[in-house]
């Protein structure tokens, strides 16, 4: 098939398809709308190393977990949940509405937390970075 | 003379374009059928292309080695509809050997982990395609065919067509098929338990076109209702950027592969075991999660008795 009708098929197919699920948004973001939700999330993906403590950002997107072995995050990516665990490799970044996480994994190398209360924001810092 | 075969997977791009609006428009009037999200579907839709784009760079190498290999061919079978329907089947017995590879393999698995990376099931699922599948030499898979006197632009025209029938299985939206079909071909419910997470969906249902390979191998999974498919990986990822997605478990590889203080034997193991393996064990192959997940459910009604 010539580049020149290839090129113009794709481009305009993506635009065309990203613009009507914009418009329709037939999935709404994920939110824990409480501890317990994303303390089953975790301990579903992670039942070697359940939840002993949770506690989430304010935009209950993010949830900081505590296990016996360290500390992970559980955040929402669009519609779904991803969960990671931290072995003090991670550096928090302050912002003026919360953090955000370098985790030095390149599957998941940024996630920003919403964290308005300044003391909350250096807690999790703490407990992220491992000190 | 060759017969010429059209460039079926590019001709169909509307066609998939407009199933995608008739999938989206069906979910949002019904409210069920499978979930869209934006972003997600964007990252299958920009992977999509790009396996177009490494298709029109480097689809020359497979095409030259192919066309080069067709010089040493034991017979020729000709063009008749009868080879075809034969190249059809046989390449999608091909196919099913390529994709168990792709899961077992480390190296073929680092190419297709890209098609199981969105945690969603939907038409665009489909199109997130790999950008790296020369690299893998899974083209060795079709010297067989070459040999045995199947013309190269029948095996790829097969190939091309194998293509485009898995992609109206990437949905919820049919759940079973009459009972007949569901015995033959590959289905969305099939299809569906092929890209759950969950460790008894794990490395199964291989097929491509018709199930029964699987069925055959011993690989075969039917999908239960009491346990919904999770999709997507044992580990997801946290990004949506479609070159991390593309590229993580390669760099995953190269960085496992030459780690300090590895022997030889276990550089070659973290390249060609299955996915998951680790010389010190400190990660989780599919079977490991598979016998865990099998004690776990074998201690279940023990302990709630006990309880
Ligand atoms: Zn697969
Ligand atoms: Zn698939």
């Amino acid at each position: 098939m010539p580049l020149g009708v290839l090129l113009p098929m794709v481009v305009l197919g993506i635009m065309g398809l990203a613009l009507l699920i914009r418009v329709l948004r037939p999935t709404p973001p994920l939110r824990f709308s409480s501890p317990e939700v994303a303390r089953n999330i975790w301990d579903r993906r992670n039942p070697d190393d359940p939840a002993c403590d949770v506690q989430l950002d304010a935009a209950e997107s993010a949830a900081l977990i505590t296990t016996r072995t360290g500390a992970g995050l559980l955040w929402s990516m669009g519609a779904d949940p991803v969960a990671r665990r931290f072995q003090s490799r991670c550096v928090c970044v302050e912002t003026r509405t919360g953090l955000v996480v370098k985790t030095g994994d390149f599957t998941a190398p940024k996630i920003r937390l919403v964290l308005p209360d300044r003391d909350v924001r250096r807690r999790w810092c703490q407990i992220l970075e491992g000190q | 003379m060759t017969p010429h075969y059209p460039d079926v997977v590019n001709m169909a791009v509307p066609g998939f374009v407009a199933l995608i609006v008739i999938e989206l428009v069906w979910i949002k009037l019904k409210g069920r059928g499978g979930r869209y999200e934006l972003r997600d579907a964007l990252t299958s839709l920009l992977l999509g292309a790009g396996n177009v784009a490494a298709g029109i760079l480097l689809g020359f190498v497979t095409v030259t080695f192919l066309y080069t290999l067709w010089q040493y061919r034991l017979f020729d079978l000709g063009y008749s509809v009868w080879v075809l329907l034969l190249c059809f089947v046989l390449d999608d017995l091909r196919y099913y050997w390529v994709h168990r590879l792709g899961h077992r393999v480390r190296w073929v698995w680092a190419s297709h982990v890209n098609h199981h990376s969105s945690q969603h099931y939907n038409l665009t699922t489909a199109l997130r395609q790999t950008w790296t599948g020369t690299f893998t030499l899974m083209m060795l898979l079709r010297v067989p065919l070459v040999l045995l006197g199947f013309h190269p632009a029948m095996i790829l025209f097969s190939g091309g067509m194998n293509l485009i029938y898995q992609f109206w299985i990437h949905t919820e939206v049919i759940s079973r098929m009459p009972r007949w079909f569901e015995a033959v071909m590959n289905t969305p419910s099939h299809h569906r338990v092929h890209h759950g997470r969950n460790p008894r969906y794990l490395d199964s249902n291989y097929a491509g076109v018709f199930i029964v390979w699987d069925k055959l191998f011993g690989t075969f999974v039917p999908e239960d209702s009491a346990e919904p498919v999770e999709y997507g990986l044992v580990k997801n990822l946290g990004t949506f950027n479609p070159l991390r997605v593309a590229f993580h478990e390669w760099i995953g590889l190269f960085s496992d592969v030459l780690q300090p203080g590895l022997t030889l034997r276990q550089r070659l193991a973290y390249a060609l075991a299955p996915p998951g393996w680790s010389h010190d064990g400190s990660r989780m192959t599919s079977d490991m999660l598979k016998a865990c997940d099998g004690s776990l459910k074998a201690a279940e009604p023990q302990h709630a008795g006990g309880s």
